[in-house]
């Protein structure tokens, strides 16, 4: 009888013990697994908003490179100047920065509008156009973490300075009593070369040149 | 009184079990860290594969596989050609997802543009459908001037999403 009771006692004695002991340990472990997850979720939070400002970059130079191309293509048909292509990239530009944007577990994404001392247009000597910028982009992430800032650099390839002086030549000399055929084949043979193509065609009275960029596609300023 | 019964046998029988089990309790516990890193390893692995897909260029076209994709819906909207047909942009894309998904995971690439959608999932043939997934979503952006020599240039977004999921 007196073994049976020792060994109860001893029995109850190590299982207070032990739920004693592993009541420590959760705790302990508790403590080092929220710093472990903590420190997980910041870094998951940190490559999240950094893939995100990566996007916003991306799509950002998407968007200048297919608003210049757009101006040139669409003031081009009008034989407009080189310094209206750049006013309507920039506003169109930041008509897609007005819509703003918006990601799931963000809590804001700031995108400055562009103006002229964050944005800059700069005409290249062979007639093409190259866009270089920074905007004070921030994105907030909703754990606090922040990104910032987003490069714009766009080299756009339809040579428009250079179409848009050579179809103004082209045009002068298909007005000046040239024969409009004869302008053609001219400019034709004379600027293969740097692989445009013209036309010159005579429409109701009036002269209408059309330069094809066949480097870059299709562009056309007329 | 030196003599061991049979209840000092039990009870170290007993205070072993209890040692163990706690043990293994407690292993669980402390080891419950890891689905967490490794859901951000596959969501780090999700931003990879789309930031691929939006880097990487179709061939020598100068168009990234985000940009073809969304061009071809933008045209199917305007309802003109796309410079990339669809079906060579398909075709391509396969592969790349083939050659980005990682070991044992499928993608699922979606982007819609005004009631047009692109569905693409790699392995080819799998549904996407009851799976647990990682995903990362974004915007492909294309100024269009208008067709006919509008006064405006069209402002087109298209909304991206990349999904992972398990393949078992």
């Amino acid at each position: 009888m007196m073994d049976s009771r020792g060994s109860a006692a001893l029995l109850a004695f190590f299982t207070i013990f032990v739920i004693i002991s592993s009541l420590v340990a959760v705790y302990l472990f508790e403590r080092g697994y929220g710093t472990k997850l903590g420190a997980i979720e910041m870094r998951i939070a940190s490559d999240a908003t950094r893939a995100v400002l990566k996007s916003v970059e991306t799509e950002l130079n998407q968007t200048l490179k297919t608003s210049v191309e757009a101006a040139m293509y669409r003031l081009g048909r009008a034989g407009r100047e080189k310094g209206e292509i750049t006013v309507a990239a920039r506003e169109s530009f930041n008509t897609r920065i007005r819509a703003g944007w918006s990601y799931h577990n963000f809590q804001s994404i700031s995108v400055p509008l562009s103006d002229e001392n964050t944005l800059h247009f700069e005409w290249l000597p062979d007639g093409s156009l190259q866009a270089t910028g920074y905007l004070d982009v921030v994105v907030t992430h909703l754990t606090g973490v922040k990104g910032f800032g987003a490069e714009l650099s766009s080299g756009v390839v339809p040579r428009y300075g250079r179409m848009w002086y050579l179809a103004n030549r082209a045009y002068e000399e298909a007005t000046g009593g040239k024969n409009p055929q004869q302008v053609e084949d001219e400019f034709n043979e004379k600027y293969s070369c740097e692989l445009f193509t013209f036309s010159v065609e005579s429409v109701e009275g009036s002269v209408r040149v059309t330069v094809k960029d066949d480097y870059a596609g299709r562009a056309l300023a007329g | 009184m030196g003599e061991r019964g049979i209840s000092d046998v039990l009870s170290i029988a007993i205070m072993f079990l209890i040692a163990i089990f706690s043990g293994v309790l407690l292993h669980s516990y402390g080891a419950s860290i890891i689905p967490s890193a490794n859901n951000g390893q596959l969501q780090l692995k999700v931003e990879y594969a789309y930031k691929v897909l939006e880097l990487s260029q179709v061939e020598n076209s100068s168009l990234t596989y985000l940009e073809a994709i969304s061009e071809n819906l933008i045209m199917e909207n305007i309802g003109e050609d796309a410079s990339l047909p669809g079906d060579y942009v398909r075709e391509r894309l396969d592969n790349v997802l083939e050659y980005i998904r990682p070991p044992g995971y499928g993608l699922v690439l979606e982007a819609e543009y005004g009631g047009a959608e692109w569905v693409q999932v790699s392995p080819p043939g799998l549904t996407a459908e009851n799976r647990n997934f990682r995903e990362f979503s974004g915007k492909v952006t294309m100024v269009v001037a208008e067709a006919g020599g509008g006064e405006t240039s069209i402002i087109a977004q298209v909304n991206v999403r990349l999904r992972m999921f398990q393949v078992s």
